[in-house]
């Protein structure tokens, strides 16, 4: 009986043996570089998001076929995005929905029940506050956006009004008749939910098929994020790269949302810090828990954003942390961040926040 | 694994894709191979990853390892193989010969480190391949595989135990 050096050296040998099987004489580069050709040359380029969201730019999300409006799934798997579409991240799942759809909230479990606080647009796709369109298709979140509930299944009696995805919901799979022409869909992608509700069988499809594993944050952190920065981020060619986290009931600190904004978005907002007085040394807050963050990452630069901040929100970079302020939240706090981020109890000068962060009630 | 460049060698930044492709093809199609267990997968799984990697070169090169990079692609896809309407990935890998087998002992142990690899659940294969051929650490694996480096032990000694039990079953065999 070996022992486990033995083994492992078996191992080792054993692999090496049985990669040298593989035949890597099959043509994969010149397959690759034929496929990333054939994109190019079909490409029309442009921005990858409704109008209104003018700083919103997904990695890579900038070329169209041009021929086929709803290019096959197969045919994607990851590829740049068709106009119109946005990439929407939660855990280890993306999934692309229409780029006009705004924000809303997901059923999540409240003692023995499932609420949705609540299941409509609150949040338009450029992260504005929403009210009266139920009409407007929306992603929904397990995240309270408001003490306002609606009870789950029983949301709308008759059938939805509007198209929705839920990411991370605590549903089962399968397929849900709602009435009033609507059929949701829930499967499981890299372990969490992913629930498609429409009347279009062919948009219900074209999203599902878009789900996918995520590579643009990390999609689980082992401790709260803090700087400097120790998790290999990477960055993106340009602009700034958003990755928000929060965590959850079970302690997991889990990626709750991510986008990628332009190199303006990224100026101002590092323009901003670079004025921002700094905190004086050793002041701590202590109220209230952290439970959200924000990782923003320009060029080989990390900042740590505490909505909460145990009662003092504030930013973390590169040359030590600065109060929060409204100049630093504005360039980066758009497009789902207003549905996704919350900010705590706060003093009567940062009432701000809650123009771009869920408050205490929502 | 295969060997690298020889003599001096450009910064990662500096690299072309061309460059770095041109040393690289051959190891990440067998990393793939051991990984997916089937020449057909590691074949999809290297080309859509290369293809990927090529569209983003630029930012690939300059803010990470590419191999990195691109071994993560190539395990993400085959773990997750959870795609709706793509065909069901068989959990058990091919299991061939290698040539020239014969019933040399050194041999028929190593085949059973493949038999016992080939069975092994996708994820589990994966730090298995990670640990022992590509001689990544723990945290390495864990992080590419985005799970916590106590999972990535746990596949990893489990995996031994196996072996093990193999071993252990072919001595009594005899």
């Amino acid at each position: 009986m070996s022992d486990d050096l033995e083994l492992e050296e078996l191992m080792r040998s054993g692999l090496e043996r049985q990669a040298a099987v593989a035949d890597v004489t099959a043509p994969v580069v010149e397959r690759a570089r034929s496929v990333a050709r054939r994109r190019r040359r079909g490409a029309m380029a442009v921005v990858a998001a409704a109008a209104s969201v003018a700083a919103v730019v997904t990695v890579g999300v900038v070329v169209d076929s041009g021929d086929d409006p709803h290019p096959p799934a197969e045919d994607r798997g990851g590829e740049p995005l068709p106009a119109g579409w946005r990439t929407e991240y939660w855990r280890d799942l993306t999934v692309d929905v229409p780029a006009d759809w705004g924000y809303g909230g997901a059923p999540v479990r409240s003692g023995r029940d499932l609420v949705a606080c609540y299941p409509e647009a609150m949040v338009g796709p450029d992260g504005a506050r929403i009210e009266g369109r139920p009409t407007l298709g929306y992603v929904g979140r397990p995240i309270m956006l408001t003490d306002v509930c609606a009870l789950y299944p029983d949301i709308r009696p008759g059938g939805p009004e509007a198209p929705y995805v839920w990411l991370g919901a605590d549903i089962e799979p399968g397929l849900v008749d709602l009435g009033n022409g609507y059929v949701q869909e829930t499967v499981e992608v890299n372990g969490s939910t992913l629930t498609v509700a429409t009347d279009d069988p062919r948009l219900r499809e074209r999203i599902l098929d878009s789900a996918d594993g995520g590579e643009q944050c990390f999609s689980e952190l082992a401790a709260p994020p803090s700087v400097p920065v120790e998790e290999d981020f990477g960055a993106p060619a340009s602009g700034m790269l958003v990755c928000a986290y929060g965590e959850d009931e079970g302690g997991v600190i889990g990626l709750t949302y991510s986008a990628v904004l332009d190199d303006r978005a990224a100026r101002a907002f590092e323009s901003a810090y670079d004025r921002a007085p700094s905190l004086p040394a050793g002041r701590t807050c202590d109220l209230g828990d952290d439970v959200d963050w924000v990782v923003l990452i320009v060029e080989d630069r990390r900042y740590v954003v505490y909505t909460h901040g145990h009662g003092c929100p504030r930013v973390d970079g590169p040359v030590g942390p600065v109060r929060l302020s409204e100049e630093l939240a504005r360039p980066w706090a758009v497009g789902g961040i207003p549905a996704t981020v919350s900010a705590g109890a706060t003093t009567e000068r940062d009432q701000w926040v809650y123009d771009y962060f869920i408050g205490p009630q929502g | 694994m295969d060997v690298g460049v020889t003599g001096p060698r450009p910064a990662t930044s500096e690299l072309s894709f061309d460059e770095w492709v041109g040393v690289r093809a051959a190891a990440l199609l067998r990393f793939a191979y051991l990984v997916t267990g089937s020449q057909q997968e590691a074949e999809d799984a290297v080309q859509s990853a290369l293809t990927r990697a090529l569209e983003r070169w630029s930012r690939v090169r300059r803010t990470t390892d590419p191999d990195q990079y691109v071994r993560r692609m190539i395990v993400n896809e085959h773990v997750s193989g959870w795609r709706r309407g793509r065909r069901r990935e068989s959990p058990v890998a091919e299991v061939r010969q290698a040539p020239g087998a014969d019933p040399a002992d050194a041999v028929a142990r190593a085949d059973a480190v493949w038999r016992v690899c080939a069975g092994l659940p996708r994820q589990q294969r994966a730090a298995v391949v990670l640990r022992y051929y590509e001689d990544l650490e723990y945290a390495e694996i864990a992080a590419l595989l985005q799970i916590s480096e106590v999972t990535a032990r746990s596949h990893v000694h489990r995996a031994l135990a196996s072996l093990r039990s193999e071993l252990t079953r072919e001595d009594d065999d005899e």
